[in-house]
């Protein structure tokens, strides 16, 4: 997995203290990892991904989204209206990684809506390529590209696992541009 | 003859079942019709996933046969319990069946997989013209999971509909 290097001025997570300063929102248990958003100052975070023991990955370029709050309760108020299970707090979180991530490539999502059996997806273009992000409560999320021609591919993914391919595919498709 | 329940719903008579065979023979130029009630254009509604999502729910979903019924029958309640004109204001879809029959190679979890959609007459006591769509992945009827499957199918058919009639 192909990730951005972490910047030198981010203080080291391994320190109790800095950790617990730094993470400013809950954090989401997801097959095993966690999903977190790691603020080191007010104008640079870190989304990262770390397993208990072991592995921590990191998206240096997240910034967070103004606004989520109202976007994710617009979404949880058309999932109401519509009789939809509800969006849970893992997906906000994760919804707030992709789109902060979109943002630092200046990408804009095209759809943002909820899903019937609790979730919300999102849907945005880069070049000729379609992408269509699945979020479900029970944490079984698609990630699927279209594109002219070609095999429509998909794949069944956790939250955090989708968090990394979707990094990983379109920074990959920014760069042979 | 039309049953005493097609009468009191309103249903004409090609549309009661009684003891007419199933046909399960779609010609190349048969429609499938199906109702929504997403508001919009065609090109409004292909251009949102919402309501594409909100169209194609993809397991057994119903749509009438065009050989035994015209386009706006699929507006007919055909359930005691609604009101009468309860899908009057849907919209309603049309697929081609050849641009169905055309199966595809698509690649799921990196696996590419053979996916087909097979119409299947299923005629209901008051609406002979019922059709539900399988969808097949390797020629088995796909279940729900992995939901990668549903994802592809409702990709595929998102491409497929013209609108025949708007939503109002």
């Amino acid at each position: 997995m192909l990730l951005p290097t972490i910047p030198a001025n981010t203080p080291s997570p391994i320190f109790k203290d800095n950790l617990s300063n730094a993470l400013s929102q809950p954090s989401v248990a997801s097959g095993g990892e966690f999903v977190v958003l790691y603020s080191s100052s007010q104008k640079d975070s870190t989304l990262l991904f770390a397993k208990p023991s072991s592995n921590v990955s990191y998206i240096n370029d997240f910034e967070p989204i103004i606004g989520i709050d109202s976007y994710f309760d617009d979404l949880v108020y058309k999932a109401s209206i519509r009789d939809y299970i509800l969006p849970n707090k893992s997906i906000k979180i994760v919804l707030s990684g992709i789109l902060s991530f979109l943002k630092s490539k200046k990408i804009s999502f095209k759809n943002l809506y909820a899903l019937q059996e609790g979730g919300v997806a999102l849907d945005f273009r880069v070049n000729n390529k379609k992408y269509l992000v699945e979020l479900f409560n029970d944490n079984e999320d698609v990630f699927s590209i279209q594109e002219i021609n070609q095999p429509i591919k998909a794949w069944d993914l956790n939250h955090s696992k989708l968090l990394k391919m979707l990094v990983s595919t379109i920074s990959n498709d920014l760069r042979g541009m | 003859m039309i049953c005493e329940e097609c009468k009191q719903l309103g249903i004409p008579e090609y549309l009661c079942k009684n003891d007419k065979p199933i046909i399960n023979t779609f010609g190349q130029d048969e429609l499938l019709y199906r109702r929504h009630y997403c508001i919009g254009t065609e090109v409004d509604i292909k251009d949102s996933k919402d309501t594409i999502t909100q169209i194609f729910k993809i397991h057994d979903d119903s749509y009438n046969k065009s050989s035994l019924s015209h386009p706006l029958d699929v507006l007919l309640n055909d359930n005691p319990n609604y009101p009468k004109d309860v899908y009057l204001n849907y919209g309603v879809i049309k697929i081609n069946v050849s641009k169905l029959l055309e199966v595809g190679l698509h690649q799921i979890n990196n696996d590419l997989r053979k996916f087909t959609l097979a119409p299947k007459h299923i005629p209901t006591d008051c609406n002979y013209a019922h059709c539900e769509i399988h969808c097949l992945v390797d020629g088995f009827k796909a279940e729900k999971k992995p939901k990668s499957i549903t994802t592809v199918f409702r990709l595929i058919l998102g491409e497929m509909f013209e609108v025949v009639k708007e939503a109002s």
